[in-house]
């Protein structure tokens, strides 16, 4: 499977009159793009508004944030199951707007434990995201939609924008290409180099997913076992997050630490990437067992993989999904290596994890909820409502979970942990 | 509560961590969001689910627990 990436890079972004590329600015109709997400009559308005890097700006609770991605024709589909029919991504070409984000504000979530984006500061310091041009959009549900359809309706907005906007490079030649290329389990003439999949969770069952929730290729992950996907599906709109994520966000799907750096391993010929497998944290003890067990078989039988890297989702409990698969793994002969948050309230280095297994011995921090910071009030506030932006722009204590990119699952974290 | 003298039986859906924290009395509930219960069954067979979680943690708070 091979996938393009045409990366239009941009410089700057503004609204006006029509939708636009010109060089590396980017403008936006905000009329035009208001008609799209309101065709959609489980909404009732929606602000549109741009947050330049760096900006004293807190925007929350954000529901979620993407990168303006749109598939040339001939590709397959944009965000499958979500926004086009269910086909195959990861193929083809599809055009990037590196540099630019869309950022959904959920109105209907409380403050507590919700998602911010802060764009400056020391807590922003620590997020990726403050150096992006934010679109901000804050969709207003209609009066007696239930939440999860609200929630829905978040979603569809969400890739909708996405791809409008990426939609207006089509016919632009970009700026450069990135290509990931991988024949997954079968690869051929790479002898002699360790073989390396990912094992990824894309939802903890610690929550109850929607029947509407729409996760991988669509579909609500109710009752999944393992799914083997390759790399490139991750990054080109098979999974998005869930409607409650933390730590994640479907921009770092779009751009996986974890594949990207696999990746580029494999493309230096140091290792080979021979697949990747999709998990959910399960919601009981036969079910966790059951999709260790899978998961590793897996990794071990059909990518016969020689090592993996996992990744969790969601809160504590995942832990145990994650740190058991790697046991199942180390059984098998393949090394591991796990992401894991701090758990522990207290800084304490026994509180920090949540299992203890000898043989799951590679462990990397990516930020967690021992880590905050006292932030002044905000010169410009984002919220879904006048009272949630008034109580979210005072002066508060930021928690590192709670800000989007600096405490990430998936790993663009730039925390780490010591112990003294 | 145990080194207090009080015995402790854990009831949990998520037995590896409760034993990594040292739970040494530890009964299988149901699932995360229901550990007591089960919302897929009728009220009757609910009850009777729950009963049974029940008494079964009592049952193993009659054993002697090895490391406190």
């Amino acid at each position: 499977m091979r996938l393009t990436l045409a990366i239009h890079q941009i410089g700057s972004l503004s609204l006006g009159a029509a939708t636009l590329l010109d060089g590396n600015k980017l403008v936006v109709d905000p009329e035009e793009l208001r008609l799209l997400i309101l065709e959609d009559t489980r909404l009732r308005s929606v602000d549109i508004e741009t947050v330049s890097p760096g900006e004293d700006c807190r925007i929350g609770v954000v529901f979620d944030i993407l990168e303006p991605r749109a598939k040339e024709s001939g590709s397959g589909p944009n965000f499958p199951g979500i926004l086009d029919p269910i086909g195959v991504v990861g193929q083809g070409v599809t055009h990037v707007l590196r540099g630019v984000a869309v950022t959904v504000v959920d109105g209907g979530a409380g403050l507590e434990n919700g998602k911010i984006l802060e764009m400056t500061g020391p807590a922003g310091e620590a997020s990726p995201y403050t150096s992006l041009h934010h679109l901000v959009i804050t969709p207003h549900s209609a009066e007696n939609v239930v939440r999860h359809s609200e929630q829905a309706a978040l979603r569809l907005a969400s890739v909708k924008t996405s791809v409008y906007l990426a939609q207006c490079a089509l016919e632009i030649t970009p700026h450069s290409a990135e290509i990931f290329e991988s024949d997954g389990p079968v690869v051929k003439g790479r002898g002699g180099l360790p073989r390396f999949a990912y094992i990824g969770q894309v939802h903890s069952r610690q929550r109850v997913a929607e029947i509407d929730e729409k996760i991988l290729y669509g579909d609500n992950t109710a009752g999944m076992v393992p799914v083997s996907l390759h790399p490139n599906e991750w990054l080109d709109g098979a999974v998005v997050t869930c409607n409650r994520a933390m730590g994640a966000e479907t921009y770092f799907y779009q751009n996986h630490p974890v594949i990207l750096e696999l990746y580029r391993r494999h493309q230096d010929d140091e290792i080979t990437l021979v697949g990747t497998l999709a998990t959910m944290a399960a919601s009981d003890n036969d079910e966790r067992d059951r999709n260790c067990m899978l998961a590793a078989e897996h990794a071990k039988w059909n990518l016969a993989a020689d090592g993996v890297i996992l990744t969790k989702y969601g809160g504590g409990a995942p832990h145990a999904d994650m740190s058991l698969t790697a046991r199942r793994c180390e059984e098998l002969g393949i090394r591991t290596t796990v992401q894991v948050s701090d758990m522990s309230w207290d800084r304490r280095a026994e509180s920090a994890l949540l299992f203890n297994y000898p043989v799951v011995d590679a462990i990397v921090y990516v930020g967690g909820r021992d880590t905050d910071w006292d932030v002044p009030a905000a010169g410009r506030v984002i919220g879904g409502s006048g009272e949630l932006a008034e109580e979210l722009g005072a002066p508060r204590r930021l928690i590192a979970t709670n800000v989007c990119g600096v405490s990430s699952q998936q790993g663009i974290s730039r925390l780490r942990a010591m112990v003294h | 509560m145990e080194k207090a003298g009080i015995p402790v039986c854990h009831v949990t859906s998520v037995v590896p961590v409760a034993k990594m924290v040292g739970s040494n009395r530890i009964v299988q509930g149901q699932g995360i969001v229901h550990v007591m219960g089960d919302a897929d069954l009728p009220a009757e067979e609910e009850k009777e689910l729950r009963r049974k979680t029940v008494l079964q943690a009592i049952e193993a708070l009659k054993n002697e627990a090895a490391t406190p």
